[in-house]
């Protein structure tokens, strides 16, 4: 199905939202970079698109997907090992303040921080051994998301739309969602860097409800649909005549297809991001609230083509829990519970988990010792960011269900049994996409570039046998 | 299964076009640069080239010499082991191994074979070749009726042997838009267009020329396409939390509006912007500015990044050589060894921001300004206050911790890597600075040292067994204990204030017997308590000396035991190495600041904050030069292995790329070494420079450039589609005092330039690409080009020159010329995105060009065209006498540069009188006339016609 939309679309001459520069390719202004196309996956994929939820801040890894029992015995006490250098000092073990039990077929352990995803457990792959380079949120943002935590790389969303291009021409191939500002690292999280600026990630502030508001000019603001109808007409009317006698022009023809395209956009783009038109029990499943909502939003989205959508927590870092995790790690999760439950249970009683990977993670995990504060007692009750181990979970898309990969220490401090780094995660996403990480490369600046750089080995244990 | 993907289809031209053009015989010799090299460079070289670390089987293919020992017998391709393994059908023979995922085309075998068969001869890269005599190159061709100018013999040559001629050629109006846009960005006035329609005298296309580059409006549009190369922007980039702006990066822009609407020489151009301070320049010359293309790059963390990007914007952008590729490893593709990067990067590090840059412009103001240098000064005396007495702080911990740094040497860490040192710091963290200056202050240190030659002893023993340890210790300490027992060690020989220093520093002595270490860790432990109880002893020594002169205080006589214990020479000797100068603690306070724990490092940087801000955004901050300051007596630098910067290689010296001919060998001197580098640039033994800048000039009047990729001139990159033009060109660049304006009238007067932009089947057919230039290749407005448009055809554009950025964004619009825009590389605007402009974090020789519905959207929607349609509107309503007609003619002249037809002024009254009745608006009724001129003027502001050049 998708090549056949596919080839239509090439057919076509179409460039949609986030597609392939056709003109690029057509008119003599640039066949410099001849190897600077799309390409077709290496090998047929499981997925076909990928929601990635990203719980900006950093998750406590010993709060959620990760008990350990011995923080409990300790409690009060230091740690036999010395506690890992982080960002900040450290102190004496923090047991959990939530409880953790068994769900689900496979008896995945998860936290109370959340009632409804826990029943989803069965769908799922808990990495309990991923960890970063270093305890630094940009950093480590940058490392999850363009698998450099240093210098300019494109976004693992724009290297898979420029890889795959778009389902649907009438929204952007790779979205990114976030409610109420930005999160630490800004559009840096979604850039295309050297890879064409069609590939960058679209950011839609989802607080705001008004659909119609979420993409840039998408309404004019100024004219009645009659008057726009009458103008888009004598504007057509006007480049046809152009056209007339400028016969074969690709960049022209290109311009005029974008034009009906962008026409048609004004109404239907505003209806993808209309959760309004759901029923109410859908609604009510996902739940009140951005997070939830822009889930649903999600849903909507990966249902009419978009290949790559980017859910944010909120603004700057909601997961940084330095103090009070017990209050604070409740708050955060209890926006989003109910909608990534939802998220599971909407994709697979629709048809469309087993082409949709859902990934959710941070940038890192948190400390399992408390965080000292100013005056160096244990007192804040928080936790401090730790790049050593971390916790994340995928679902649908190709990946087994129920299963859990790689441990960290007794204590939940580090990853000792198969760590998985960024490159190894983004080897796998690829993978899963129908690509080999070694050879999806792009030439650049005379280097052939890849998202794992010299790095990168596919997870085939959470690969669902077919 | 997968469709056909344009792509191959447009490599199959490609190669089509290259057996056509290069191939024309089937009996021809082969080429080897254009036919052999890149085979090589695409599927042999990688692991058979340049890179000695990951060579295979110890063979080169890129070397004549190399590849001949073994791999091929020059004559006898049936007997050269390249040719039996590219054809052998034995997965494990196979060359390129299946593994790579490359193959060979049978068609590259063949040239492979032909190549070998014809003597296998090999030929330098063309790039790096000197660049030939321009007056034998012209002379070798036929001249020409239609040939107007050299340029045109060079490529009507060409185009004749494919048997293409030339497009027909453009009428005037069509052709003074053409020139006007490529010269200013911007449409020319209908009066222009009229004044050139009717001026038919001689010589009119050179008089348009010529007052066309005469206009400030050409360093505008041309210096914005500089700034692409230099990757020019308004902030830091990388930062975690909102943005940093620079407060002066628009000196550089303004520097090189300004350079190119003088024709500042090409070569002093760039030597202005690689080493404009050392040129002898007087104080405040605002030729400084041009330093800026080393300074407004993104603001790494590490400074190796940010010295990397500057190594990329000069080799990449300034000679199309990808020699960053060389920070780790050797060049891939392009001899450009590890050792080149360093040698260039050894040529700029030594260069630094100074912490004041140097002001080149006056404040007309008098009165801000007074007030802005007595704010800054204010500001500055309670910056360096607050970081002095912090750095006082944090040198007294660090004076205690001398056993947590010795610890981290005994455990053999060579060298903290710098670059995570914006980390914030708690108390008993390791400061790598101040780590790495322990390392060179002991290395300073002999085993002679009273204090530390103990140390030195113990460490230079190196991993020896326990036992061997013990002996040797037992051995070492029993012959110092023994030395100084000799000496005599009652209280008054070790504490007299007036004693000898002793040999051997008895507190570290005896510690050490005391303790008996078992390890250089022990060791460390031990160095650390004697010295921390020293800083308390001294500490606390203070304190009581300064108590005595409290009022009622007791004061003590000098010779007092706790006054002269205390300043004894052994006590003294322990204090030498903490208070020294040079000692690992005698930090500078801007060093000191950053190294302290996060809430005091915070406030510091609030402090430095106000400062930027004042310099930001005071009316009374004078511009100012981003300079750098070249340190005459630089560390040397050494090669990073694997660009590690913690693993040092072998030394190596300011110097060129190796790969170039001539004086590359010739070490820049210090103090002067962007001098050098700068000289070597413009030398006439490189040929890239010129090269490079032809054919950027060209690719800007062409939409592409006669080599293609125009920052890859390397093995990889494509061949020039007309080297002998490439190269007159650029040796007449040279000859003609590297002038950019005299390259403008070479190309704008030629035929070629004239021709129109109309498809041809057939040479489309014959040259899919358009190589040979058989027409104008159509162009689109760019961003800056067509916003400046819609602004200037309603008469709003505002030509004030230089200053602070504006916001582009702004509503409602600030209506000066974009190349003023603020540029945010932190947060790129989506507008700027949509619409292609230059990725201002690297070094942009080429801008992408998209078609997205985002950018027929804004001119659907955006309040920008929509305004602007407006405008037009009314601009045009009080013509007199203002009939509808007139109206219109008017409107489509400022627009779209031409008088439109009778057909098309009846088509445009039909749409007004559709708008105007029968079409319900947003506020339900049409009562305004006015409303449907203001959608006509929109429509033609969308149209394709104002959006494309003929």
């Amino acid at each position: 199905m998708i090549n056949s939309t596919r080839r239509h679309w090439m057919r076509t001459c179409g460039m949609g939202f986030g597609g392939l520069a056709l003109t690029n390719l057509l008119t003599d202004a640039a066949n410099a970079e001849d190897s600077n196309g799309a390409m077709h996956t290496h090998f047929p994929g499981r997925a076909k698109h990928i929601i990635h939820v990203f719980l900006n801040g950093g998750v406590s890894q010993v709060d959620t997907f990760d008990p350990k029992p011995e923080l409990n015995r300790l409690a009060g006490q230091m740690l036999p090992i010395e506690n890992l250098k982080t960002e900040r000092k450290t102190g004496v073990a923090l047991p959990s303040p939530f409880k953790f039990e068994k769900h689900g077929q496979s008896g995945i352990e998860v936290s109370d921080l959340f009632p409804h995803l826990s029943k989803c457990v069965d769908e799922m792959t808990v990495i309990r051994s991923m960890y970063a380079e270093l305890p630094s949120h940009e950093m480590s943002l940058m490392l999850m998301n363009t698998g450099d935590q240093r210098l300019v790389r494109p976004s693992l969303g724009s290297w898979l739309t420029w890889g795959m291009g778009s389902i649907n021409e009438n929204l952007p191939a790779f979205i990114a969602l976030c409610p109420g500002g930005m999160p630490v690292g800004g559009a840096g999280n979604w850039r295309s860097a050297f890879l064409p600026g069609a590939y960058q990630g679209t950011r839609i502030d989802t607080s705001n409800a008004d659909p119609t508001r979420l993409i840039d000019y998408l309404q004019n603001k100024r004219l009645s649909s009659a008057e726009q109808s009458k103008q888009f007409e004598f504007l057509q009317q006007l480049n046809a005549e152009h056209q007339a006698d400028r016969p074969g022009e690709a960049a022209i023809e290109s311009r005029i297809k974008s034009f009906e395209l962008a026409f048609r956009m004004q109404t239907e783009a505003s209806d993808a991001f209309d959760i309004s038109q759901e029923p109410e029990h859908i609604q009510k499943l996902y739940g009140d609230g951005p997070q939830n909502r822009q889930l649903l939003m999600a849903r909507r989205l990966v249902e009419r083509g978009v290949r790559f959508v980017q859910t944010w927590h909120g603004d700057m870092q909601p997961w940084d829990s330095h103090s009070n995790i017990k209050d604070e790690h409740r708050k955060v999760a209890n926006e989003c519970d109910s909608g990534l439950a939802a998220l599971i249970i909407d994709l697979k009683q629709r048809g469309l988990l087993d082409e949709t990977l859902i990934l959710c993670t941070g940038e890192f995990g948190r400390t399992p010792s408390v965080e000292m504060g100013q005056d160096g007692s244990g007192a804040s009750q928080g936790r401090d960011h730790n790049h050593w181990g971390f916790s994340l979970w995928m679902a649908g898309g190709g990946i087994k269900k129920g299963t859990v990969y790689g441990a960290t220490d007794d204590f939940g401090f580090k990853a000792v049994e198969n760590p998985v780094s960024a490159h190894d995660l983004h080897a796998t996403i690829l993978h899963l996409m129908g690509y080999d990480h070694q050879r999806m490369t792009y030439r650049y600046a005379g280097r052939d570039f890849r998202l794992t750089d010299v790095h990168g080995e596919v997870i085939r244990p959470i690969i669902e046998t077919t | 299964m997968f469709p056909i993907h344009p792509l191959r289809c447009a490599r199959a031209g490609l190669c089509l076009l290259f057996g056509a053009l290069s191939l024309t015989s089937a009996n021809a010799q082969v080429d080897f640069n254009r036919q052999v090299r890149p085979i090589l460079a695409e599927h042999c070289l990688q692991c058979h080239g340049p890179d000695a670390e990951k060579r295979s089987a110890d063979l080169r293919l890129d070397v004549e010499a190399e590849a001949k020992k073994s791999a091929i017998v020059a004559g006898a391709a049936a007997d050269s082991e390249l040719i039996l393994r590219v054809l052998s059908t034995d997965p494990e023979t196979v060359m390129p191994p299946p593994a790579t995922g490359k193959t060979l085309t049978d068609a590259q075998k063949e040239v492979l074979q032909q190549w070998i068969q014809e003597g296998a001869k090999y030929s330098q890269h063309w790039a790096f070749q000197p660049i030939a005599d321009s007056e034998p190159l012209l002379n070798a061709l036929p001249s020409s009726e239609a040939a107007a100018m050299p340029v045109d013999r060079f490529l009507i040559d060409k185009l004749r042997k494919a048997g293409l001629s030339y497009s027909k050629p453009v009428n005037r109006a069509q052709f003074i838009r053409r020139a006007t846009f490529d010269l200013k960005g911007l449409p020319p006035t209908w009066a222009e267009v009229e004044a050139f329609e009717n001026d038919t005298a001689e010589r009119s296309d050179e008089r348009l020329i010529d007052r066309l580059l005469e206009s400030p409006r050409y360093g505008e549009r041309w210096g914005r396409h500089w700034l692409d190369i230099a990757r020019y922007a308004d902030t830091h980039g990388g930062a975690a939390i909102g943005f940093t702006t620079f407060p002066f990066s628009y000196t550089y822009r303004d520097y090189v509006i300004n350079a190119f609407n003088k024709d500042l020489p090409v070569d002093r151009f760039l030597q202005e912007q690689i080493a404009a301070d050392q040129l002898g320049l007087p104080e405040g010359d605002p030729s400084l500015a041009a330093l800026g293309f080393l300074t407004v790059g993104m603001q790494f963390r590490n400074s190796n990044d940010t010295i990397d990007d500057q190594i990329d914007v000069i080799t990449r952008g300034l000679m199309g050589l990808t020699v960053t590729c060389a920070r780790c490893h050797d060049h891939k593709f392009d001899p450009v060894p590890t050792a080149d990067y360093y040698a260039l990067y050894a040529s700029i590090a030594p260069s630094k921001a100074p912490s004041q840059l140097p002001a080149i412009g006056n404040v007309s103001n008098e009165q801000a300004r007074q007030q802005y240098e007595r704010e800054l000064s204010d500001l500055k005396l309670r910056h360096q206050q607050f970081a002095r007495e912090q750095n006082e702080v944090l040198r007294n911990r660090l004076r205690m911790q001398v056993g947590l740094y010795l610890t981290e040497i005994a455990k053999g860490v060579a060298e903290q890597d710098l670059s995570t040192q914006f980390l914030s710091y708690r108390t008993d963290d390791i400061r790598p600075l101040v780590f790495n200056r322990w390392q060179t202050w002991l290395a300073g240190l002999s085993k002679d040292d009273a204090v530390f030659g103990p140390w030195l002893e113990l460490q230079s023993w190196g991993a020896v067994s326990a036992a061997e340890f013990h002996k040797r210790r037992d051995e070492y300490l029993g012959r110092l204990s023994a030395e100084l027992d000799a000496i005599g060690r009652t209280p008054d020989k070790l504490h007299a204030l007036r004693g000898e220093a002793p040999k051997w520093n008895p507190f570290i002595v005896d510690a050490l017997m005391a303790q008996k270490p078992n390890s250089l860790s022990d060791a460390a432990a031990i160095y650390g308590t004697v010295f921390a109880e020293q800083q308390r002893l001294w500490l606390q020594s203070i304190l009581e000396s300064t108590n005595e002169a409290a009022p009622g205080g007791t004061v003590l006589p000098d010779e007092h035991p706790q006054h002269q214990i205390i300043n004894s020479p052994s006590h003294r000797q322990i204090r030498h190495h903490l208070y020294a100068a040079g000692s690992p603690f005698d930090l500078s306070d801007d060093d000191a600041v950053r190294l302290t724990n996060r809430t005091i490092a915070d406030l510091a940087s609030g402090k430095k904050g106000a400062m930027h801000q004042l310099n930001l955004s005071s009316p009374g901050s004078p511009p100012r030069a981003m300079i750098v300051e070249e340190d005459p007596n630089p560390t040397p630098t050494q090669i990073f292995v694997r660009g590690n910067p913690l693993a040092r290689g072998d030394v190596v010296q300011a110097r060129f790329l190796s790969v170039l001919p001539g004086d590359h060998s010739q070490v820049y001197e210090n103090g002067k070494r962007r001098f050098g580098l700068a000289r070597s640039l413009i030398s006439e033994s490189n040929p890239l420079t010129a090269r490079v800048l032809v054919n950027w000039a060209w690719q800007n009047h062409f939409g592409a450039g006669l080599v293609r990729t125009p920052d890859d001139f390397g093995t990889r990159g494509q061949a020039p589609t007309h080297p002998e033009l490439l190269d007159y060109l650029a040796d007449q660049l040279r000859k003609n005092g590297w002038s950019m304006k005299w390259l403008h009238r070479q190309i704008m007067l030629s035929q070629a330039y004239r021709q129109g932009s109309v498809e041809n089947e057939h040479s489309r057919q014959v040259d899919p690409e358009n190589q040979l230039l058989w027409r104008m290749p159509r162009r689109r407005l760019d961003f800056e080009s067509m916003r400046d448009s819609m602004l200037s055809a309603c008469d709003e554009l505002d030509l004030a020159m230089g200053g602070r950025p504006i916001d582009l964004n702004a509503s409602p619009a600030v209506p000066r010329r974009s190349v003023y825009g603020f540029v945010n590389r932190d947060v790129i605007a989506n507008l700027m995105s949509t619409f292609d402009t230059a990725n201002p974090n690297a070094c942009t020789a080429k801008r992408p060009e998209t078609t997205v519905p985002q950018q027929t959207l804004f001119a659907l929607n955006s309040d920008f065209i929509q305004d602007r349609a407006a405008r037009l509107a009314s601009l045009t309503k009080p013509m007199n006498p203002a009939t509808d007609e007139d109206r219109i003619i008017a409107m489509v002249r400022r627009t779209l540069c031409r008088t439109p037809t009778e057909t098309e002024i009846a088509k445009a009254r039909t749409f007004l009188t559709e708008a105007s009745t029968n079409t319900t608006t947003a506020d339900g009724v049409n009562s305004d006339p006015e409303r449907s001129w203001s959608l006509l003027a929109h429509a033609l502001m969308a149209s394709n016609e104002f959006t494309f050049l003929d």
